[in-house]
């Protein structure tokens, strides 16, 4: 009986401190859970009017087929006209999965690339998502490769390897052919 | 009278004493060596290093604060593991928050937040000093501990972005044709910057013992020869 009791004494115990944490996170994701939803799409959509001017606002749209790569297509549309398209891309960087945004315009160049979440490495992989790398893109189209009509960031071939692999997959989801 | 102001004077010290212990004599980093993962991976620049620094003292005071409380209600055999439970949950409380209320500061920082969990400052604290003492004084000792790591990342990482990078803060300090030193900002050269700023650290404290007691000795040996 008394080991039983203690058992349950321990198990007790830690069962009520899981518990209580729980009931912490659960208060806080619920306070937290509509900001950090706006925030993401406010971040989207600031993304969009980088590429493609203030009065840029963007919409889903299920034109285009999906890939593993390529998870969502927006249709960018500016004073009543469409304009391009904003292309949600996962990539497997160095450092776990690069998430970024390609606008493209409507005749197939790339407007835009931006990294929107990813693991690299500061100081090397992680400057894939400064301006000098991700400015090389803009115009471009048809097939990109690193070394050819790209530049790495010195010390980080595979990050950069992995954008431009996004961008490519990009482009080949608005030209209709899925990888 | 005299012994309330005793009483502060002495808590005045004890606040002193435990700051000076958690940004020099006992420094988290420096001193203990505990926090290495952390240390290494975002002292790559200064931004990074104080965003770090400043959570982890977030995640440090909280949970310090909480496992003091519930220090007698804990079990011996499970400590370990409610420990955990708590610093990991308060550390995804942090990210939570930051993502909702200070998304830019999350953007930079988002990436190390989970790295907190693994900071093994925080369980060192949570096992030698709050099991052990009240939550008030567990909760100052947050507070100096981390920020006591926070200092330490911030001076790697002044030596390695000015070094590897030519920037401080950001802000470039050299001149256009200042060719950075790349090796600084990797992975080695975080070793070999962090074995530096370590040696260093430990001759400016040895440095300032032999001082002091150079100046206790002269004074001792006055007395002797008075008497």
């Amino acid at each position: 009986m008394r080991d039983l009791r203690y058992v349950l004494r321990i198990a007790g115990v830690l069962f009520l401190v899981c518990a209580l944490m729980t009931g912490l996170l659960a208060v806080i994701h619920a306070k937290t859970a509509d900001a950090i939803a706006a925030n993401e799409q406010k971040k989207l959509e600031e993304t969009v009017r980088l590429f493609f001017g203030e009065k840029a606002s963007s919409k889903e749209t299920d034109a285009f087929a999906l890939t593993a790569e390529v998870s969502a297509v927006r249709l960018v549309s500016a004073d009543g006209s469409n304009v391009g398209y904003a292309v949600s891309v996962t990539e497997k960087g160095f450092g776990g999965e690069i998430s970024m945004l390609v606008g493209v315009s409507l005749d197939g160049k790339v407007r835009g690339v931006s990294l929107l979440s990813h693991s690299e490495t500061p100081g090397l992989g992680a400057r894939t998502g400064e301006e000098a790398f991700r400015s090389q893109f803009i115009g471009k189209s048809g097939k990109l490769t690193v070394g050819e009509n790209i530049d790495a960031v010195s010390g980080a071939t595979i990050s950069s390897k992995a954008v431009t692999a996004g961008v490519n997959a990009a482009l080949a989801a608005i030209r209709g052919e899925g990888a | 009278m005299t012994g309330t102001n005793e009483r502060k004077k002495g808590l005045g010290s004890y606040l002193f004493t435990t700051l000076r212990d958690g940004l020099f004599t006992n420094s988290p980093t420096f001193v203990q060596l505990l926090g290495m993962c952390p240390t290494l991976a975002t002292t790559t620049s200064v931004k990074n290093a104080l965003g770090m620094g400043l959570a982890a003292t977030a995640v440090l005071i909280c949970s310090n604060f909480l496992i003091s409380l519930l220090r007698k209600i804990i079990p011996n055999q499970v400590r370990i593991a409610a420990y955990i439970v708590i610093i990991s949950g308060f550390v995804t409380a942090v990210d939570m928050l930051l993502a909702a209320f200070l998304p830019d500061l999350y953007e930079a920082l988002g990436l190390f937040i989970p790295l907190i969990v693994v900071n093994c400052i925080i369980l060192a604290r949570a096992e030698a000093f709050a099991s052990k003492n009240g939550p008030l004084a567990s909760a100052w000792d947050g507070v100096c501990m981390g920020l006591g790591f926070t200092f330490a990342l911030f001076c790697i990482a002044s030596v390695r972005e000015i070094l590897g990078a030519g920037t401080f803060f950001g802000l470039r300090i050299f001149s256009e044709g200042y060719e950075p030193a790349l090796m600084v900002i990797t992975p080695p050269g975080a070793f070999i910057t962090l074995g530096c700023v370590i040696a260093a650290v430990t001759a400016i404290l040895a440095a300032v013992k032999a001082r002091k007691k150079k100046k206790a000795a002269p004074k001792a040996e006055r007395r002797e020869r008075d008497a």
